[in-house]
């Protein structure tokens, strides 16, 4: 009895760390797949779906990228892999995505010549040029 | 200048509720929201939400978001001003809203106030560094955008919100190497996801904390270090991580700036999330044309905000003289009452209990 109960909980353990490993495995694995870097868009999902959306163009430091119509600027840049928005006015230490909720001013940029536009909320428009921010901005 | 009956800020849960009840019953409503997109926090929360079936549990907050923005927008008591922001609230009732490159001025007979809540930030080295994300911003980002930020995550905080996010994260296909926390016990998260991230191989790591991040120009790996019950980092203990994201879900605290700057009655009360608005069970401040609904009077959740924001929304209906049923009004009190004793943690209560036993400065 002592014995079986012993195997047992060797099996039991042998079978947490597979779950474990195996789940990482496939993490790993569809990672590779998916994402040819720097496009980080998901495109396997239990429970949502997201429907291609009509790509546009757009400008970020003068290099031409491609985001989808309406999400937020920020957004369509991480997915384009640029982690740096904006630098902070002092130091000029390297800033990026926060809170999305234009609360926290940690990614304003300059987009089409206007400074301090919360990229997080404005919806990204075909041919729109997007650009660091590197001071407190200045109103043309 | 605009003079609706009803002026609600913020298109969450709770002031898409207070929009719908208070036109419902009559009166004229006009809703602000910064965002493009009605529906607040509920359009990035995939999972199914707990309590009473006939209050929503069981649906998704992404399908409740969708149910409430079309019954507001086929509202025609309600004109919703979308992608604008509040900017200014004056003394004399008028306020200011920034639409591009002009302002609305509005001047309504009740306003209810629904701005909902903003992350907390924690003290360590560089928590400035690109990488460094709100959880909530993850969540928007994977769960209404579809894009994941990074490939390898570490989560700080094992409350609510950072144990769904963890879990969310996996669902959509990244790698969690750990959600830490400084208590030596779960926050308040549900056992269901704790449950469900341990079994994915996912190590909740309690009595540890972030002590800074590094990399160039981006997250490249956090430190952590081990706490002991006074919360003094124990030497030995350090642990790196490979992570190009880190998480904080480390609270949330309401976003009060236009009440504070109208001047209404708050009381610090760390169980709600630090500075929260003195209001009475209809959500009635001490200014009695203004109510406060949601996050932003307290820290709860999606179920109590939309039963606050029905509440004041029919209270600021009744007030101006329209046909309100009382009985109803009534119900959804005792309902909101039962629902928090029932789901919420003991902390919210407690919290909440001190917060009824303020006073209302005139």
């Amino acid at each position: 009895m002592k014995k079986e109960w012993h195997v047992y909980l060797a099996c039991d353990k042998i079978a947490r760390l597979l779950v474990s490993l195996e789940m990482n495995l496939v993490c790993f694995q569809t990672l590779e797949r998916r994402w040819p870097t720097p496009l980080r868009r998901i495109k396997i999902h239990p429970i949502l779906t997201f429907p291609p959306k009509p790509k546009v163009q757009f400008f970020f430091e003068g290099e031409q990228m491609e985001g989808a119509e309406g999400e937020p600027i920020a957004a369509a840049l991480v997915a384009n892999g640029i982690s740096t928005f904006r630098e902070s006015v002092d130091l000029h230490r390297p800033r990026g995505f926060f809170c999305a909720i234009g609360n926290c001013s940690s990614c304003l940029m300059v987009v089409d010549d206007v400074p301090n536009v919360r990229t997080c909320i404005v919806p990204l428009h075909q041919g729109m040029r997007v650009q660091v921010q590197r001071d407190k901005g200045v109103l043309k | 200048m605009k003079e609706p009956d009803v002026l609600v800020v913020g298109g969450g849960p709770a002031g898409m509720n207070a929009a719908l009840a208070a036109a419902e019953s009559g009166a004229s409503v006009v809703l602000v929201d910064r965002f493009a997109k009605l529906g607040g926090q509920l359009v990035k929360q995939t999972h199914k939400f707990f309590g009473w079936a006939d209050r929503g549990a069981g649906a998704r907050g992404i399908e409740l978001a969708q149910k409430w923005s079309h019954a507001v927008l086929a509202q025609p008591q309600v004109e919703t001003y979308l992608g604008k922001e509040m900017i200014g609230a004056y003394r004399d009732g008028i306020w200011l809203v920034a639409d591009q490159e002009k302002y609305i001025k509005i001047k309504p007979k009740r306003t209810v106030i629904a701005t909902g809540a903003s992350e907390k930030m924690i003290l360590f080295e560089n928590n400035d560094l690109p990488g460094v994300y709100g959880a909530g911003a993850v969540q928007t980002l994977m769960n209404s955008y579809g894009i994941l930020p990074g490939e390898h995550y570490l989560i700080v905080g094992s409350g609510n919100v950072g144990v769904i996010v963890a879990y969310q994260l996996l669902q959509a296909g990244a790698v969690v190497r750990a959600v830490i926390d400084v208590l030596p016990r779960l926050g308040g998260a549900y056992w269901v996801h704790a449950a469900k991230i341990q079994r994915a191989g996912i190590p909740i790591l309690l009595q540890r904390t972030i002590t800074g991040v590094y990399g160039n120009q981006k997250v490249e790996r956090a430190e952590t270090v081990g706490v002991d019950d006074k919360f003094r980092l124990i030497p030995g203990t350090e642990r790196t991580f490979r992570v190009d994201v880190v998480c904080l879900a480390v609270g949330l605290t309401p976003l009060s700036d236009l009440l504070f700057e109208l001047g209404i009655q708050e009381y610090y009360i760390p169980e709600l999330g630090g500075f929260v608005p003195w209001h009475d069970q209809t959500g009635r401040t001490n200014r009695k044309d203004l109510f406060v609904v949601g996050d932003v009077s307290g820290i709860e959740e999606a179920t109590t905000a939309s039963l606050q924001g029905r509440i004041a929304g029919l209270t600021a209906a009744s007030d101006l003289g329209y046909a309100v049923d009382e009985q109803m009004r009534r119900r959804l009190i005792e309902a909101l009452a039962e629902f928090r004793c029932s789901t919420l943690s003991q902390n919210v209560c407690s919290g909440l209990d001190r917060l009824a036993g303020k006073e209302a400065s005139q």
